[in-house]
């Protein structure tokens, strides 16, 4: 055998010790091992189940296929991401799901849903999720037959069209930010209740959500509309069939004579209604009672 | 700078006041992409904060539809 290369003794034992303490710290042990064979027993005798700490953002791509090992992890540990979304002891849960076999779901485990993680789910017909607080671009987006969308904990929507085609009631009792633009636009929902937080109304917000007749803004001053284009292609719109502002009795002349409230509210088809002995005193807009 | 533009819906007459240059309109200590008022109120709007760029935000909404991964 030719001898092409000259070989560095005191190198090779230093990269061997290297490497040999790399499988030292990831086996557990200071034990010591023989080259190769040692190196080989002890890579083999590292436990695959160490179970790290802290939380795990799962992805799954559009196309339902995970990317990343998650066999680690307990789920208790797992903050899922639907976008997102599954992991261990939610794999099978969420099997269904990535096949898009399913048509409903509910999980209190999840906290936060992706971006476009539901995008083009037509065939989901509810979603519940208690304790999700934030949901990203996109992220209902062309699910045209989601009639129950339960997000009563959201604080947080990140991007735009995320409920686009949705024609569950969207009722957000708890939101407190969106994007300036396009948050909910393209919506599909006859009622959309944006709870007792959200202080203004930002441009293009509603824009061709075309069954929007009821709007319901619970907060105990007046929230800003940014622009009558917030309602571009909506029942509100000045071309529009007519819509229903429900905000409390004592701001609804505040409304009245608001900028660009009191345009939308000066469409002769437009109304604007007290809260109080409505309806909505006493549910949200999907019915939910008020606790 | 300021600019109005007069509009009617039904018989109802509007005043539109926007920046042309891509800033708020403010009234009150209140910001507004644009304001829109029945004539009547005779309501009046300086410029304030240049917007930011919806120009981008459209960009990603296209995204959005597109399916289009940033």
């Amino acid at each position: 055998m030719a001898a092409d290369k000259l070989v560095d003794s005191t190198q090779l034992d230093s990269d061997l010790t290297s490497v040999a303490n790399a499988i030292r710290i990831k086996g557990g042990t200071s034990g010591q091992m023989a080259f190769p064979a040692g190196f080989v027993s002890a890579v083999q005798a590292i436990p695959t189940g160490i179970t790290p700490t802290g939380t795990k953002q799962i992805s799954i791509t559009a196309n339902g296929t995970t990317t990343e090992d998650v066999t680690n992890y307990a789920s208790a540990e797992i903050t899922v991401n639907v976008s997102g979304g599954g992991g261990d002891g939610y794999k099978e849960k969420w099997l269904g799901l990535i096949a898009r076999t399913q048509t409903t779901i509910e999980d209190a485990d999840v906290t936060s849903i992706g971006k476009s993680a539901f995008r083009d789910y037509a065939s989901l017909t509810s979603a519940i999720f208690a304790n999700c607080t934030s949901v990203g671009d996109g992220a209902f987006y062309g699910c045209s037959a989601l009639a129950t969308l339960k997000l009563p904990n959201l604080t947080t929507i990140v991007g735009s069209s995320v409920f686009y085609s949705v024609v569950a009631p969207l009722v957000f009792p708890k939101l407190a930010t969106y994007p300036s633009i396009n948050a909910i636009n393209g919506c599909k929902a006859s009622a959309i209740d944006l709870g007792p937080t959200i202080s203004n109304i930002p441009s293009f917000m509603f824009n061709s959500s075309s069954n929007l007749k009821t709007l319901i803004l619970r907060k105990t001053s007046i929230a800003d509309l940014g622009a009558i284009n917030a309602f571009n292609g909506t029942p509100f719109a000045s071309n529009g069939t007519g819509g229903a502002l429900y905000v409390p009795s004592a701001l609804i002349s505040t409304y009245q004579s608001a900028t660009n409230w009191s345009t939308i509210l000066g469409y002769a088809n437009n109304q604007i209604l007290p809260i109080e002995g409505s309806i909505y005193e006493t549910q949200y807009a999907d019915g939910t009672p008020i606790t | 700078m300021i600019v109005t533009e007069n509009f009617k819906v039904g018989e109802r007459d509007f005043i539109r006041t926007y920046s042309d240059s891509g800033r708020y309109v403010v009234r009150d200590g209140v910001s507004y992409s644009e304001a829109c008022d029945p004539a009547e109120f005779g309501r009046t709007y300086t410029e304030g904060d240049i917007m930011p760029d919806e120009e981008g935000e459209a960009e990603e909404i296209l995204n959005i539809i597109l399916g289009v991964d940033e």
